[in-house]
């Protein structure tokens, strides 16, 4: 923000003086490289589409590395929440989606009788922008997580 | 350059949390507000209100998609906790949870706003 200011500046003065120098007065200021000419690419190349099948196995083995035989604790689910969520999240973006803004959330509940009902929507462009969700079960957990890929044209 | 930089402070550019948060308890308000826990009826309480939530926030007319989950628990004693971690831009993107309850039930809203 504040380089923003200095080069306003710059270029007025630069300005002031006269137009001859106003090629070598660029020089000072940060050598700005000319924009690529756009593209108009509004959809993912072939091949780069959200990888649906390796996100749905990714999600599966860190729930199943950080959860199994383990029984709910309420002083450690909150990490294994954290913990699952960020391992999957940098999992993903391992995989090198370009292009696409990755969301993960991640569930812990204690199996203890009680009902409940999760529901979602989404506005958004399905084309190019998709979800993963994956359950893993054992006698007092029961973790839920879902990962959407979300393409910014 | 500066032209996206002052794009992305441009008030239709920013996910605004109050107002997003203000939405969501009010469509949770109107869908489950006086009601208790019926295991019937839940399917339609998270279509209700995630279904409210979404059509409101189009009225926002924002240049963003928008991902909303809803999560209605019944109260008996078991532990619930949700972690979310995100890969995006900091200056467009923004997500809101809203936690609400009642004497038989527990209900969690989140709204995820993504910026086009």
């Amino acid at each position: 923000m504040a380089d923003e200011e200095e080069v306003v500046d710059e270029e007025a003065e630069v300005v002031q003086v006269g137009s001859a120098e106003s090629e070598s007065g660029l020089s000072p200021v940060e050598v700005e490289k000319p924009l690529a000419p756009p593209k108009y690419e509004v959809r993912p190349g072939l091949g780069e589409k959200f990888q649906a099948r390796n996100v749905r196995e990714i999600i599966i083995s860190t729930m199943h590395e950080q959860l199994t035989g383990r029984q709910y604790r309420t002083d450690q689910a909150p990490r294994w929440a954290k913990v699952i969520s960020n391992a999957v999240r940098q999992k993903v973006q391992d995989l090198d989606m370009k292009r696409y803004k990755i969301l993960v959330q991640t569930t812990v509940l204690e199996m203890k009788g009680a009902g409940i009902k999760c529901g979602q929507r989404c506005l958004w462009d399905p084309e190019t922008d998709d979800y993963v969700d994956e359950l893993f079960r054992n006698d007092t957990i029961f973790c839920h997580t879902v990962v959407y890929g979300v393409y910014l044209y | 350059m500066e032209v996206k930089e002052c794009n992305d402070l441009a008030e239709e550019n920013q996910f605004i949390v109050d107002d997003v948060s203000k939405i969501i308890k009010e469509a949770i308000e109107n869908s489950i507000g006086g009601t208790a826990y019926q295991h019937n009826k839940v399917n339609q309480w998270t279509s209700a209100v995630v279904e409210s939530c979404l059509s409101q926030l189009t009225k926002l007319e924002k240049p963003y998609k928008y991902i909303v989950t809803c999560t209605i628990m019944q109260k008996n004693g078991a532990g619930l906790h949700t972690a979310s971690s995100c890969f995006w831009d900091n200056n467009t993107d923004g997500s809101c949870t809203v936690r609400w309850e009642n004497k038989t039930m527990y209900c969690i809203v989140s709204v995820f706003g993504l910026g086009i």
